[in-house]
């Protein structure tokens, strides 16, 4: 069943499993340790792999090698060119020879297998003994250790709930990063167009690594992206403030209250690169301030590798991203020309190369004759008469206000003045992010400004308003009772907001039946994969594609005579004998509909269809022995029909 | 009475002297030093306690000087005396002997090919399963030779080692540790095997149980066949074979089992009553061929150490012979159930090529045995000063052992090839045996029969280097060979056609002759050096 925990719990682990093995484990072993915050090592070394995997995974799709193994081969291949440069042979050998002589200690027993698992265990308890000194060191580090955790959780559950149990894909737009990053595995790039593939990319490596049906890892992604974002918020205020607190209340405010805030929350339920590519965003500008701040390359490498991650995911989140880096360097180019005015340099070249990066698949689509997916495109540079300035909500006030208090604050404060870089910074930021949210369609006209824009809104008032608890801070001058009542304050507002806010989950609208995507599930659970066929309508294309074969039911329909003894198919004026063992035959009792969209006509096309393929079924029950109810209930009926190879046949499969 | 006594100590002490003496030229004819017959009676078991009570000395190396004294004018003494040369019927046996020991290694892959051809089954395959069972048995099949190899190999290094000096307890004891080693490995690997189906589904519980079955008792079986031919026992094995797939015609044809029971009965069968043998075969050969002093194993760290280069070549070897299959079965066509799908056109075409290596295993036999004749022989007749010299001989030596190999290889390919062509277009009619070439079939029956033939000369390089105790010198070509196989094969089937990665095979075969001849040619014109280093 799909809406229960043994099944959510297998699959999502499997999700996990292949999410921490290729952005945690992998770049653990291809990076270098740079950073002496684990957090923010954590941090570069997931930009740095996503990045990494996207150039990867275009490669190997072009080349048409994209598959496992192949991904396998690049990572080891990276680890070994990696290793040899950054250690050298010498120490490689070392490593090699101390896990020889681990292997003749063991043998000679001066090294038993307890002993092996006590210097585990030895390791385990010295890594709780160090966080626990480290983190649960005071009573308010451990109430923000327990908030974070908590605000991270609460984030998932209101984000995975409608993944939990609805199984068809959430939008209209599911359907198609479905079959998108479907394409990617069966190396085919742009299938429907020029639109940047970043993320499907990355989806198709999670589901090639952890083997999960691709359902749920399009039911998954979306989901966890949102509570990434939350989690980034967290980690790049804390390390700016020094404080957990102005983190975990912006983490709060996106993960927990986001409805609240300016996007749109049904699509915190859905899976979408352009939630991906936000992940990134606050992360990026962060290593950016931190190069300013430092002059170290480990911070611009990892922020390059950001931004280039935006514009291979999203169009709109790099520009918005490349926007965010030009505020904070002409805002460190004013505060210091002189200091800044090399970086300007060397960030105006890797900004081009990063243009370049993401430009570069775009320029081999249309070298191959692909145009650009015509909607994207449309959409991308689509006008919108009577544009109205959006309404501001009292978050918005709030967000306006922490940015404005913070750029007072860097103009009263007794620090001096290239000491307060970074709240002038994040405070012009602030405010160049809500003129483009108030001001920027309202004065282009731009349709992709006016609906999207809010969005990213909802991602920097967090950080503005976070930016605010840090400044009343600031005026308290004990630091200690600042964190204590931090921590107390966000879990007042966490337990006020479990207790009475109550926000709802990211519920989604789906395009069909819940039942379509459980059956099919099951079928390719149950099924051996290509050897099955599905005829259904045509929203399930995505569904079956790579896994069984799918026909649309009037294709099905179209000359295929019940009464004849094998079952056949016309399409495109040729007939062909359907060959498939297990023929699966989903019939809608009554037409699902959906508000979205104009799809009136089709609707009616499937009323009056599901008559005529009852009929067939009809007819052809009175003449074939063959045929069995799958699956039943008030929405849909399956109907199977079962067709075993011949030995011989079997045997040309074979031989 | 005291003096008959301490008389007949001294004799008895003095028999034991020679005795030890012979045993340490018997190990290295001519000992460098003192420390060099130090080490070899350290070996050989003895310590300060045992050179005390048997001799009086004080410690080994009292003993061992005085041994190196005794050599020393032994050769003094000793008349000159050439190697006896053998005659052309001495010879020729030993040739004959030495070609079918090779052999006869490949007897029961032949037996096995044959029930195929004819019975359409044997013990671990069967012409008419389903693909799906057909691919849980082939990749139980090449998971069971890529566990073994490493083992396979240390059991033929160490327990080979002591049965050619007569300590058959001891090689009794280092080839069931590594039995021990191996059955642990074995189980770990299917623990994980199994852990790792659960959670990510891969194959059905049925297929995943067939997997595991037939990779735990062919794993079983590979290793006792390898005791049994270090104990010479090979046509035991041959026969154990023979009647395992006689237990399956019972089973399957007559009582109507199902196949897959029937071979895993078999299997079980001939795995126990293979490790019975195996037991008794090294208790009666104890029995009759024990002698001198019952040592102590050397510290299992050294052996481990000793043997790591072979268990690594083992281990390489097998992923090499196999990689091209997995590759060839793990490309994604339109049809691919699984991440990996048997496909039975290429395997049939590797079946068919593999005949091929037969007869050049036998001549790679011959010709490590002539070579390292022909060492002894040098050993005995000439002294350490000479080796120089003698560089030049060997490597003439080692170009007509090659051109023998080569020209062994070439004539087998030739053969099979015409024979399998006779067979499949008619020309040749052999009752219950026919066969149909497809396509790939016979384009991977083609440049398999190439790339075996190559790989056979490229053995027969690596007999020589272990034969010389230069194992290393095998495994990193055989790594390269390996990674190129991989590389092309992977590259090549993905991008054109599945049955193109028998090109890695062909590819990873040409690097490995090229780097074991060089490997070859590099400690034959050093040869003196080799020679001390092996010794």
């Amino acid at each position: 069943m799909y809406a229960s925990i043994s099944n959510h719990l297998l699959n999502f682990s499997r999700y996990i499993f292949a999410f921490v093995l290729v952005f945690g484990i992998f770049p653990y072993f291809i990076f270098a340790k740079q950073f002496h915050d684990s957090f923010e090592g954590v941090a570069s070394r997931f930009i740095k792999m996503v990045f990494v995997i996207i150039i990867a995974g275009y490669i190997l799709v072009i080349t048409g090698l994209f598959e496992f193994l192949g991904i396998l081969l690049v990572l080891f291949i990276i680890f070994a060119v990696v290793s040899l440069k950054r250690h050298g042979l010498p120490e490689v050998k070392r490593v090699t020879n101390s896990f020889s002589a681990l292997i003749y200690n063991l043998a000679d027993g001066i090294i038993r297998p307890k002993d092996i698992v006590k210097a585990i265990g030895g390791r385990i308890k010295a890594l709780i003994r160090k966080l626990h000194r480290n983190i649960f060191n005071s009573a308010a580090g451990t109430t923000n250790i327990i908030l974070i955790a908590a605000t991270f959780v609460y984030s998932c559950y209101l984000r995975l709930y409608d993944a939990y149990y609805h199984a068809a894909p959430a939008t209209s737009d599911g359907v198609v990063t479905l079959a998108w990053f479907k394409y990617i595995e069966e190396r085919v790039l742009f299938h429907d167009g020029i639109y940047p593939q970043g993320f499907h990319i990355c989806l198709a490596v999670i589901q090639k690594f952890s083997a999960a049906d691709p359902v749920y890892i399009l039911k998954y992604s979306g989901p966890l992206n949102g509570a990434l974002i939350a989690l980034g918020l967290y980690f790049v205020l804390s390390r700016l403030t020094g404080r957990k607190g102005p983190g975990i209340a912006a983490a709060f405010l996106y993960g927990v209250l986001g409805q609240y805030l300016t996007s749109e929350w049904m699509r915190q339920g859905a899976t979408n690169s352009q939630e991906f590519a936000f992940v990134f965003i606050v992360p990026t500008l962060y290593f950016f301030y931190k190069y300013l701040e430092n002059v170290d390359n480990k911070y611009l490498y990892t922020a390059f590798a950001g931004i280039c991650i935006t514009g291979l995911v999203h169009t709109l989140a790099f520009a918005f991203t490349a926007g965010g880096v030009i505020v904070i360097l002409f805002t460190a180019l004013i505060v210091d020309i002189k200091k800044y005015y090399k970086i300007f340099l060397r960030v105006l070249v890797l900004g081009i190369a990063a243009g370049v990066i993401t430009v570069i698949p775009i320029g081999l689509g249309l070298l191959s004759g692909i145009g650009f997916h015509g909607s994207s495109a449309d959409f991308l540079v689509g006008q919108t008469m009577d544009i109205t300035k959006p309404v501001l909500k009292p978050t918005d006030y709030i967000a306006v206000a922490s940015s404005v208090i913070l750029y007072l604050y860097t103009l009263f404060s007794k620090k001096k003045r290239k000491e307060l870089l970074m709240e002038k910074c994040f405070a012009i930021f602030g405010g160049f992010s809500f003129l483009l949210y108030y001001m920027g369609a309202y004065i282009t006209n731009s349709t992709v400004l006016y609906t999207r824009t809010g969005d990213l809104w909802a991602i920097v008032s967090p950080l503005c308003i976070g930016m605010g608890v840090y400044v009343l801070g600031q005026a308290i001058p004990n630091i200690k009772a600042v964190k204590i009542w931090e921590a107390a304050l966000c879990s007042a507002l966490l337990l006020f907001t479990i207790t009475y806010i109550k926000p709802s989950p990211a519920l989604t609208y789906t395009m069909e039946y819940d039942e379509v995507a459980e059956q099919y599930l099951r079928i390719a659970r149950d099924f051996r994969p290509t050897e099955w066929l599905m005829v259904s309508q045509s929203d399930d294309y995505a569904l079956v594609f790579g896994i069984g074969i799918h026909m649309h039911i009037q294709n099905f329909l179209n000359g295929n005579n019940p009464e004849d003894k094998v079952i056949s198919s016309v399409v495109d004026g040729k007939r062909s004998e359907i060959k498939d063992p297990d023929v699966f035959i989903f019939c809608e009792k009554k037409v699902f509909t959906t508000e979205f969209g104009n799809l009136q006509a089709e609707y009616e096309r499937r009323r009056q269809e599901n008559p005529a393929l009852k009929d067939w079924i009809a007819r052809y029950s009175k003449t074939h022995d063959n045929i069995s109810t799958f699956f039943e209930d008030e929405n849909i009926v399956v109907y199977q029909i079962h067709q075993p190879p011949t030995r011989d046949e079997v045997m040309d499969t074979i031989w | 009475m005291n003096t008959i006594d301490l008389s007949a100590k001294r004799e008895e002490r003095r028999r034991k002297y020679e005795d030890l003496m012979d045993e340490v030229l018997q190990t290295s004819m001519n000992p460098i030093d003192k420390y060099e017959v130090a080490a070899i009676i350290e070996s050989l078991g003895w310590n300060d306690s045992s050179a005390s009570k048997n001799f009086g000395m004080e410690s080994i190396f009292e003993l061992a000087e005085s041994l190196w004294q005794s050599i020393q004018q032994r050769m003094a003494s000793a008349p000159y005396q050439s190697a006896k040369k053998k005659s052309a019927a001495s010879f020729l046996d030993d040739v004959i002997r030495s070609f079918l020991r090779g052999m006869i290694f490949a007897l029961p892959m032949a037996i096995s090919v044959l029930a195929m051809l004819t019975l359409r089954f044997s013990l671990w395959s069967y012409q008419y399963l389903s693909t799906d069972l057909a691919t849980a048995i082939a990749l139980g099949t090449i998971l069971s030779f890529m566990a073994v190899g490493g083992y396979t190999q240390s059991i033929a290094r160490r327990g080979f080692f002591y049965i050619r000096q007569g300590f058959y307890n001891m090689s009794r004891r280092v080839t069931f540790y590594f039995v021990r080693m191996g059955f642990i490995n074995f189980i770990l690997l299917s623990i994980i095997f199994i852990l790792f189906n659960i959670f990510f589904e891969q194959l059905t519980m049925r297929l995943m149980a067939v997997t595991i079955l037939y990779f735990l008792f062919l794993s079983i079986n590979w290793i006792s066949v390898t005791v049994m031919y270090i104990l010479q026992r090979e046509l035991t094995f041959t026969g154990l074979i023979a009647a395992g797939i006689g237990m399956v015609f019972i089973m399957f044809k007559i009582f109507n089992l199902d196949i897959i029971i029937s071979q895993i009965i078999a299997l079980i069968f001939i795995s126990i009553s293979g490790f019975t043998l195996v037991i008794y075969f090294f208790k009666s050969a104890e029995k009759k061929k024990e002698k001198g002093i019952a040592p102590e194993l050397p510290k299992r760290s050294i052996m481990l150490y000793s043997v790591m280069p072979y268990f690594s070549y083992g281990f390489l070897y097998f992923t090499f012979l196999f990689c091209d299959r997995v590759l060839a079965w793990s490309t994604n066509e339109a049809y691919m159930p699984y991440f990996i799908w048997f496909r039975g056109a290429y395997e049939l075409g590797l079946d068919f090529a593999l005949l091929m290596l037969i007869i050049p295993m036998g001549f790679g036999e011959v010709v490590v045995n002539r070579f390292m004749r022909k060492l002894e022989e040098i050993q005995q007749n000439d002294s350490y000063g000479q080796f120089g010299s003698l560089n030049s001989n060997y490597m003439k030596l080692y170009s007509r052992s090659m051109i023998i190999t080569t020209v062994s290889s070439i004539i087998s390919g030739i053969a099979i090839y015409l024979i399998v062509m006779a067979i499949s277009s008619g020309s040749i009619v052999i009752p219950n045996i026919s066969l149909t070439l497809s396509e790939t079939t016979y384009f991977v029956f083609v440049v398999a029969l190439a790339a075996y033939g190559i790989l056979s000369i490229g053995l027969a390089n690596a007999m020589v280097l272990f034969s010389l105790s230069q194992p290393k010198m095998v495994t990193r070509p055989i790594l390269i060979a390996l990674l190129c196989n991989i590389a092309v094969g992977f590259l090549l089937s993905r991008w054109f056609h599945h049955s193109y990665a028998v090109f890695g095979l062909l590819v990873g075969s040409i690097v490995f002759l090229v780097l074991s001849c060089r490997s070859v040619l590099k400690v034959l014109s050093n040869l003196d050096y080799y020679m001390y280093a092996a010794t």
